[in-house]
């Protein structure tokens, strides 16, 4: 319990310190304050790629991509409180951006030369993980919904906001999850 | 709807956000109702485990490898680069889009045409009387697209829903 209390603890600094920097960038953007936002930002947005199957290089290579967009298109936000949601379509339309590039590039590859090219390194970072396993027993919506929820910690408004869906919805689907994963591993391990 | 209770409330119950009234008569419910006791514990400790679990994977992949300022030092190289922030109206004024999406559309639904879904468009989606603003595009687009699909066929209507909805202001998409 000690255990946990300290991890909650240092959640909340962590919330706090994020939402200090994130209402210090969004009064003014400059490159002192995008300074303290990308230390702040940089281990969430890590952790969004890595738990969606992105190696640790290419997680890192994807967070500099949103980060400058985030610089970029600063003064379209005005509001601190719509921070979370905006960065985190950002993310996802880098991540969907990625997606299709690989897929061009595995469209127009040479079959033949690939065939004797060793496989790419790197690995799942979750393949093994409990949360792999309870995922794979959820829908591709509820599945992101939950990531979004649990790994992102995200509130239902702003998962809403992101996915263009009302935030009843959301619980709702949430609800409905853990009712799946409740039923689907209610004699083995959970 | 689970004895009398419904899924709203479930769901309100266990994220501990029901009013205390409403949640002492679920809770008298479950002391005696055994099914709803189980599947209120069940989730219970889902929820649990989902917020562990989640605690262990931001520690075990949050972590970058690299230098965190020798990235930061990379993206403030390309931001000199690239000069200031893009400005937030750098986008469309509203008479632009309409224009945009008035010139997109005449080559294949002609002018005439064009004129009178939009009129309509205008006419049912404008909140203050006649005058369109940019928090009425998105049910703009909607009712254009509708419009546009009745007379030249569902392909345009979709394609004006698609020009019409990236038009808009960065704030709105």
């Amino acid at each position: 319990m000690p255990g946990r209390q300290v991890a909650a603890s240092a959640a909340t600094a962590r919330a706090r310190d994020e939402q200090e920097a994130v209402e210090r960038f969004v009064r003014q953007p400059g490159e002192e304050s995008y300074r303290e936002l990308f230390h702040v930002l940089a281990p969430r947005l890590i952790c969004y790629f890595r738990a969606r199957g992105c190696g640790l290089e290419l997680a890192e290579d994807l967070l500099q991509e949103v980060m400058l967009t985030v610089y970029r298109r600063s003064r379209m936000l005005r509001h601190a409180e719509l921070f979370r949601p905006w960065l985190y379509k950002i993310v996802r339309n880098v991540l969907l951006q990625h997606l299709r590039r690989l897929r061009r590039e595995v469209a127009t590859v040479d079959l033949e030369a690939a065939a004797h090219e060793p496989s790419r390194p790197e690995a799942d970072p979750l393949a093994g993980s409990r949360f792999r396993q309870w995922m794979a027993a959820l829908a591709p919506d509820e599945r992101e919904i939950m990531t979004l929820r649990y790994v992102d910690e995200l509130e239902y408004h702003e998962i809403a906001d992101i996915m263009g869906i009302p935030a009843g919805t959301v619980q709702w689907k949430v609800f409905n999850a853990k009712r799946k994963l409740a039923q689907r591993f209610r004699n083995g391990q959970g | 709807m689970r004895h009398g209770i419904s899924e709203q409330k479930w769901v309100e119950f266990l994220d501990g956000a029901l009013r205390a009234d409403e949640a002492a008569e679920i809770r008298a419910h479950l002391r005696d109702c055994p099914g709803c006791r189980q599947l209120a514990s069940e989730l219970s400790r889902w929820r649990e485990l989902l917020a562990e679990e989640g605690t262990r994977l931001r520690a075990a992949l949050g972590e970058p490898e690299a230098d965190l300022d020798a990235m930061l030092r990379r993206c403030l190289a390309q931001i000199r680069r690239s000069g200031a922030p893009e400005r937030a109206d750098a986008r469309w004024t509203l008479t632009e889009a309409l224009a945009v999406l008035r010139l997109l559309m005449e080559p294949i639904c002609g002018p005439g045409t064009v004129r009178a879904v939009v009129d309509r468009a205008v006419a049912r989606s404008a909140a203050t009387g006649r005058v369109l603003t940019w928090s009425d595009w998105g049910r703009f687009v909607g009712n254009l697209s509708e419009a546009t699909s009745a007379v030249c066929g569902s392909a345009v209507g979709r394609l004006v829903e698609r020009a019409g909805l990236s038009l808009a202001p960065e704030a709105l998409t």
